[in-house]
This record gives C-alpha cells, structure tokens and sequence, in this order.
C-alpha cells in the first residue's frame, strides 16, 4: 500500500510539471523500456535482462517475511493442501505484491505500442512477466538451481532480439518460465536441494563501534536494521546508492553547472526521505517487545533517541556521498557541510510524520521533505 | 513489599480486573484461578506493562504510578508468552535488562544462567531459541538488579524438570528477602515453593468485605 502511495505520489508531482499521464508512464517504464534500446550487443541486452530479472528479485526479497505470511503459514502448512494449491496462493500473494511492478510493465508495453515497435519488442516485455515471478520464486525458495535456468533463459532472448528468431525465442522463454510457476517447488531432497543456496548468515556480534555506557540500547536498534529488517535495510542501501550514483549522473548531463549543485542537495533529500521509511521498522520491532521491556525502569518512548543515532549512522554515509559531489562540482566547503547537516536533519524530523499516521506516512513524509529541500537549496544556492 | 488496592482494568466494555486488593510481604505466592479471570492480565498490570483503569500500586514502597521507572527498577518480570526481542542473543538481552537497571550482570545472575544451563545459548538468537531455552532466559534475566518484587506468569510452563527444579531452589531462596508471586495451575510446582496460594477470586473479596465492614 506505502508503494502505491509513493507511485501515486510520484505521478502527481510530474503531472503538476505539466507531464501528462503517458509520459508518466513513459517516465516510470523507461527502466524497462531500455532493454528495447536498439545499438546494442548481445552481452549488454543480456547483462541488462538479468539486472532485471535482479531488481525484481531483491524487490521480492525486501518483502519476504510479509509474503511468507508469518506464523499463521505455519500453522496452515499443516493442513491438507496441495503442493500445487500453496504454489497457487504463493503466487497470488507475489502478483499483489508486485503490482506497482507490473504497472511499469503495462506502461511500457502500452508506450512500445504506442510508438508502433515490433511485435517482438511486446513479446519480449510480455515474456519479463513470468521470467521476473520465476526469479522471485526462485529467491525465496532459495533455489539456485531455478536461477540458473533463469539466467541461462536470458542469453538466447538476448542473441535473438533483432531476428527473425526473435518472437519464437520470447514465446518459448516465456511459456518455459509459465511452466515453471505452475509446477510444485522442488523437492527437499535430491540435486535441487544440493543446489539450495543457504539462508546468509549475520552477524551475531554488533560492530565493535558500537560501545560505551548505552551500548545494549544502540546495539538492539542496530539489530533492528542489521538482523531483524535486514532485507528492508539492503534494499535501502540500494535504492540510497542509486540516487546517489543518479545525482552523478545529472551533474554530467548539467556539464557540471551550478545545477549539478543544486542536484546533488536534491538527492541528499531524496535519500533522507528514503532512508526514513526504516523508522517504521524499527518503531514496530520495540512495539512487539514491549510485552517485555515495558516492566523495565524505562521511560516511555526510551527507543526514540537510539533509533534516532542508528538510521543517522546508516545513513550518514549516504547523505556525505552528494555532500562531497557538491564540493567537488563547486560548492564551498561550508556551504557542501551545511547541506549535509540539514538533511541529516531532515532525515531525524522525518521520524514524526514517519510514525504519525500508518495511511498517511508517505504524503506526510514527502510534503516535510519537499518543503525542507527547497528551503536548504533556497539557503544555500 | 507489594500492595495494590482498588485495581479495574477494562478492555472496551469487557471488564478484567475490578476492585482487586492485595498486601504481600516476603514470601512465595501462587496465584490461581481458572483460565481468562485475569491472572495475567493483573501481573502485566502490577509489572507496569499495561496501565490500570484507576487504583494504586506500590513495588516496594514506591507509587508505580507517580515515580514508575523507580518502582520498576525495583520488580521483575517474566510473562508466559515470550516477547523477547527475537533478533537479540541471549548475551544481548541481558547486557540490555542491565542497561534498564542500571546494574551490572551479576556473577550471581552468570551462575543462574549457569544452572539453567544457558550457556552454550547466551549467542543465540533469542528467536532461534527454543520456547523453553526463552522461558529460562527471561527467569535467568529476572535475578538482574536484585528485584524486590518478582512477577512470573507461569514460570514452569515448558521447562524440563532440572530446570524446574532450579527455579523451584532459586525462588525458595529469593522468596526469604523478596516477594515471589507467581501465577500457575500446576499445584506441585506451588508446593514445591512453598508458596502460600491466593485464590484470584479472594482478592476481589477481600475489598468488597472491608467495603461491607466500612
């Protein structure tokens, strides 16, 4: 539901920039319309396909616990199922949680129409479907032996893309990955279980970083992010490293102007703004402790402040990548300092509107953070 | 040690605690009564974990409601269900209740642990513990602090008999200087302790006698 909320979002912002809503979707699909690009070789549509086929993977995998279900698939995984009625549910529970994926999907498919490309090209974002929920699957049974097959799917789609052996490569790769979803997951035993990829092992021990007299407090909020939400603060990572790496991006189209500047601060915000979803998390992981920690001489909220200097830890980092791009493009030393420390700023007010209200967290988020950006470009531009 | 008067604690229109009195002095206590009449309810209530409608309590001579982080530095608590942070370990947890009370991990507290025989699972996921292996550590964590009042819902639930037979040692010895309530079914465990047993019930009667006395 937050997803939407943020897609919705993210159309009405480029709509009141007079972009109507088909260029939205062309603007959201262009991601995927990208593998259609023409000019390029076999190895890049390839290595394009499975980056794809990753994202999609990763998206799955931030989600796991909540499509896994939680303690009441246990209890149903007891009851007289079949293995091909469970794969049934599995998937209806993947394709909601994929949806704001699958508008990308049908915006691209619709804007490849639209611009009259080859049937091929619509077979080929049809067949991304079911080879994106193979991929999913086969993250979260683990399975690297589906993954393997899966990659191996994407070197003929990209050896025939721009042939005539093009549709027939897209209808088999996709039929193949239909097939697959409908079949029961692998047996436990066997060849595939020897492929089974073990779950990561974590740390047990917290950084030694973490010390002195409030260490145990600061080390839970770090086990938070670190062990309990550890797929969600990945993702975060992530998606902070892609604006980051996007702010570089914009200073080279800007030929490293004073708008490069004034990017890289806009994305310092963005990552803020991103990075403050995690607070939720961690808010709900000392909510579900309370049962306990809330007999202990404590006060009330006592969680705030540790919270607070963990995700500014995380993220500090992410904030100080465009704080130096903006030096580097030109901005005083002072002046890259300051638009570090406001947004670092950012990132804690971020924790009230983060918490204030579970339907209204994003607009909340997101009107705060647009408001505090402008204000810090308006400062110090 | 412990007291609470007039206690009523409500969720919605259903009504679980209403006007309950109690005065302990040091010793074992069993709580029973029948399943859902508000054992547990009254021990998170006295825990300061859930908040009374209205009434008073006093940990140790200390108002739970006008100075709570004093009274709870002075209670331990142990419910039945385990709501331990799951992505802790073992060690974590109790460095972390030592935090809370401003105390240290005691050698006494690593000898609990010791006899519980928690320490091969002090660096283990408290979620990847069994319910047992939680269930000692919360007990272990309890002794952290020198409590005056100790709060366990069901202690012996899913402990193996040397583990219930430790905790049964270490609430004896703890009931000579503090107050041990405890709220179970299971009669031998009571005996055991030595505990004097309350009857749920007998603590609503109590106030509604003195009421018919006043």
């Amino acid at each position: 539901m937050r997803r939407w909320q943020a897609l919705v979002l993210l159309a009405g912002v480029l709509a009141s920039a007079n972009a109507s809503v088909f260029s939205n979707l062309d603007t959201l699909a262009r991601p995927i319309l990208q593998l259609l690009a023409p000019g390029h070789g076999i190895a890049w549509r390839c290595g394009y396909l499975l980056l794809l086929l990753a994202a999609a993977a990763l998206w799955a995998h931030m989600q796991r616990d909540q499509i896994a279900g939680g303690g009441f698939m246990q209890f149903a995984g007891s009851l007289p199922f079949s293995a091909r009625q469970r794969r049934r549910v599995d998937l209806a529970v993947l394709a909601l949680a994929d949806s704001p994926l699958l508008l990308m999907v049908a915006g691209a498919l619709s804007s490849a129409m639209a611009q009259g490309a080859p049937a091929a090209h619509g077979l080929l974002l049809a067949a991304l479907v079911p080879l994106a929920l193979a991929a999913q699957l086969a993250v979260l049974e683990r399975s690297a032996l589906a993954g393997a097959f899966l990659a191996a799917a994407c070197l003929p789609l990209a050896a025939c893309f721009g042939t005539v052996l093009a549709p027939m490569a897209d209808v088999l790769a996709g039929a193949g990955a239909w097939l697959a979803l409908q079949r029961p997951p692998w047996p436990r035993g066997g060849m595939a279980a020897r492929l089974r990829w073990p779950a990561p092992r974590w740390p047990t021990r917290m950084p030694g970083l973490v010390a002195g007299r409030h260490a145990p407090a600061l080390r839970l909020s770090w086990a938070i992010l670190l062990r309990e939400r550890r797929d969600e603060t990945l993702a975060k990572a992530l998606g902070a490293a892609a604006m980051v790496a996007a702010a570089l991006g914009l200073g080279a189209v800007f030929e490293h102007d004073a708008r490069s500047i004034a990017a890289a601060w806009l994305a310092q915000g963005l990552v803020a703004l991103h990075l403050s979803g995690l607070f939720r998390g961690l808010h709900m992981a000392h909510r579900a402790g309370a049962g306990f920690s809330g007999a202990l001489p404590l006060r009330a909220g006592w969680w705030r402040r540790f919270d607070l200097l963990a995700l500014l830890g995380f993220g500090l980092p992410f904030l100080g990548a465009p704080a130096l791009l903006a030096w580097h493009e030109g901005a005083t030393p002072a002046r890259a300092l300051a638009g570090w420390v406001s947004h670092a700023a950012l990132l804690c007010a971020l924790r009230a509107p983060q918490l204030a209200s579970e339907r209204h967290a994003v607009v909340l988020s997101t009107l705060l953070a647009g408001c505090w950006i402008a204000a810090t470009i308006a400062c110090l531009y | 040690m412990l007291r609470f008067e007039g206690l009523c604690k409500s969720y919605g229109s259903r009504t679980i605690l209403q006007g309950l009195d109690g005065r302990m002095n040091a010793g074992a206590y069993a709580l029973r009564g029948p399943n859902g009449i508000g054992k547990s309810t009254l021990l998170r209530v006295l825990a300061g974990v859930t908040d009374a409608d209205s009434g008073a309590i006093r940990i140790d001579g200390i108002d739970m409601r006008a100075d709570p982080v004093a009274a709870k530095a002075r209670l331990a608590y142990a419910p039945d269900e385990c709501p331990v942070y799951p992505f802790v370990t073992g060690r974590e947890l109790l460095d972390f209740v030592a935090w809370a009370k401003r105390c240290a991990v005691t050698p006494e507290v690593l000898g609990i642990v010791e006899r519980f025989g928690l320490g091969r699972h002090l660096d283990t996921r408290c979620g990847a513990m069994s319910l047992g292996t939680q269930k000692k550590l919360m007990l272990a964590a309890a002794w952290i602090g020198a409590p005056a009042v100790l709060l366990f819902d069901e202690p012996s639930n899913g402990l193996d008999a040397d583990a219930r037979a430790v905790l049964v040692d270490l609430l004896r010895q703890k009931a000579a200087g503090a107050v041990a309530l405890v709220s179970t079914h299971d009669h031998a465990f009571a005996q055991a302790l030595g505990a004097s047993v309350i009857e749920f019930e007998a603590l609503r009667a109590e106030r509604e006698a003195h009421g018919a006395v006043a």
